[in-house]
């Protein structure tokens, strides 16, 4: 092998390499922001303060522009559909996120899941964020999407909002729920889906389950959960663990707990991980944390990540 | 003569056949239960009634539906009500298929920690709602936040519907065999999904059930678990012993005079026995005293 090279092959080289850097680069910010943080980050702020204590998270974990560029369009998938206290994130914590996406520069804020109006009428900021609130477009449409390393969801119905927006932030509540045990961000995606392929979670492929009317397998749910969140890994997830549904979930009524946290979390997985405490459930013994691990998706222990705590 | 004679009878089909069908549209109609004008004082319902039945439930409440459907579900009617300061309350009222299960349904959302309140057969009550059983409907209020105008809603509401519901029934006969010294809580399941409110076990098919009473004690938990017979019990009694033994969230198996212990991650021992078509379990912190109090009821059945 002749190790001799000479100038133009050197020039060359040098230039493809910086070339190739600079693409990897550019791919790694459009999906995770000006900087890539490290994965595997978490920060809870408990207090009353929960608008200023969400934004006190994610500064924590670099501030939004780590996750959000300018000029780009983000994906909020908000858990919302239900009434009864402490079963929706709640407001304060989404009009935060909402206003540090702008103030990041975001040009486009997309909802990825129907959200009533009378959801953010629930914060006593909405008045005042009235024009932001106004801001977000709504998006409905779907696409099939195949999951290829889906053990028991090979395909699924999708936002395509989802599937297209710069930057997905994922904001959850921590709650209780007859069939997982909890949901928190992982159970989160299937705000995106359609009511046909959430429908499947529940009742798999079979006809004949959807008029027995009964889970085939709780172990079902949790692991289309865990498929279904190989679609797409949010950037950035906000949790609600502030006011939350202990008992009864996911709909309610039922116990309150009110540990008055929020967490931000570069990871998903992660944040389930911790945030499942407030329920008196360890992570271990969760069927849908343990196939979210089998697919890679986060950490193996909390050992694995960094936590600060205000 | 003989059109004259059968003319009555004619008569009697035609006037029951129109009984039935008003009794029908009574029942599907949302105005029987829904309680509206003086009887809720200035409250008011800002919707019509959405109604929703069968398998549709999932499209109201989403995978709680899962637990109705488990115990024998019809139809909800599910109402917003505002006062004039547009304080919100939320009334569903959920039509089972007979008492035994709207008593179910009730005895697992609510809980000891909850307040008693004398509403239909039974009734409890926190910060932010209230439910209770009556005949074959359970009902709960729920006020959308935790100020006094919505407390005053939920109970004003509440006690309107209790009146207007003439239904009654009874318990579950099962619930008879929970040893009753220190008993503070009972449920009433019939299914897997109600059995892992109770206790988190992750297979469900060696819990098949007919039904289940679960006693709740203050350093105990009992459930009577009924199969069609004695040796349908003792399929499920050797298959959740094969389950129990193969679990990693189980150790220290062993048995003792028919009955096998394991404990789990917590430290809590499960006791495991039969009798007749009843599978016993006893969860406790306490080990002897959970194979005693197992050894005890399957000896006394």
């Amino acid at each position: 092998m002749n190790d001799h090279i000479d100038r133009r092959a050197f020039v060359k080289r040098c230039i493809a390499t910086a070339a190739g850097a600079i693409a990897a680069t550019s791919a790694s910010k459009a999906f995770f922001g000006n900087e890539p943080p490290a994965d595997h980050q978490l920060c809870t702020v408990v207090g009353d303060a929960y608008f200023d204590n969400t934004i006190r998270a994610v500064e924590a974990l670099g501030g939004m522009r780590a996750f959000v560029q300018r000029g780009s369009t983000v994906g909020l998938l908000i858990n919302s559909p239900f009434g009864s206290q402490g079963t929706y994130a709640n407001p304060d914590i989404a009009l935060a996120v909402v206003k540090m996406c702008l103030d990041a520069g975001a040009k486009q804020i997309v909802a990825l899941n129907d959200i009533g109006r009378r959801y953010w009428q629930r914060s006593a900021l909405h008045r005042k964020m009235q024009s932001e609130v106004g801001l977000i477009r709504y998006a409905d449409e779907m696409t099939e999407v195949k999951i290829e390393k889906g053990k028991s969801l090979k395909e699924a119905d999708i936002s395509n909002a989802l599937l297209s927006c710069d930057a997905f932030v994922n904001i959850p509540i921590i709650k209780d729920h007859a069939g997982t045990r909890f949901t928190g961000n992982l159970k989160n995606m299937m705000g995106a889906c359609s009511s046909s392929t959430c429908r499947y979670f529940h009742y798999g492929g079979s006809v004949l389950n959807i008029f027995k009317g009964g889970y085939q397998n709780p172990e079902l749910l949790a692991q289309c959960i865990a498929d279904v969140s190989l679609v797409r890994r949010p950037n950035l997830c906000v949790v609600d663990a502030t006011e939350i549904l202990a008992t009864n979930g996911p709909s309610g009524p039922g116990e309150i707990k009110k540990p008055r946290e929020v967490i931000a979390s570069t990871n998903c997985l992660a944040a389930d991980m911790y945030a499942v405490r407030h329920l008196g459930l360890n992570w271990e013994e969760l069927p849908v944390i343990r196939f979210a691990q089998q697919h890679g998706y986060g950490p193996r222990s909390l050992r694995e990540v960094k936590i600060q705590a205000f | 003569m003989r059109s004259l004679k059968s003319f009555p009878c004619l008569v009697l089909i035609i006037v029951f056949a129109c009984f039935l069908n008003t009794s029908y549209a009574q029942d599907r109609s949302p105005l029987r239960l829904l309680p509206t004008g003086d009887a809720i004082g200035k409250w008011h319902p800002v919707e019509t009634a959405r109604i929703y039945e069968g398998n549709d439930l999932f499209l109201f409440i989403d995978g709680g539906a899962e637990v109705f459907l488990e115990y024998g579900f019809r139809r909800v009617w599910a109402v917003e009500y505002q006062n004039d300061q547009e304080k919100s309350v939320n009334l569903e009222i959920y039509e089972m298929d007979d008492a035994q299960a709207a008593y179910g349904v009730y005895s697992i959302r609510t809980s000891e920690r909850a307040t008693e309140v004398r509403l239909g057969q039974g009734g409890r009550s926190q910060r932010d709602y209230i439910m209770f059983w009556k005949g074959k409907y359970y009902v709960s209020v729920a006020g959308l936040d935790s100020t006094s105008q919505c407390r005053e809603g939920m109970e004003v509401i509440a006690r309107a519907v209790d009146r207007i519901i003439i239904d009654q029934g009874e318990k579950p006969l099962v619930l008879k065999y929970l040893p009753r010294e220190g008993l503070l809580g009972e449920r009433y399941i019939r299914g897997f999904l109600g059995l892992s409110l109770v206790y988190a076990f992750n297979v469900r098919d060696a819990f098949r059930m007919k039904d289940a009473a679960v006693g709740i004690y203050e350093d105990q938990t009992v459930v009577f678990l009924r199969t069609g017979d004695s040796l349908e019990a003792r399929r499920r009694f050797l298959a959740i012993q094969n389950y129990l033994k193969s679990d990693e969230r189980f150790d220290r198996f062993h048995s003792q005079e028919h009955i096998d212990m394991v404990a789990d991650k917590k430290d809590r021992t499960l006791c495991i026995g039969q009798s007749g078509q009843y599978v016993i379990i006893v969860i406790s912190s306490n080990a002897s005293k959970a194979w005693m109090t197992c050894k005890a009821i399957k000896d006394a059945l």
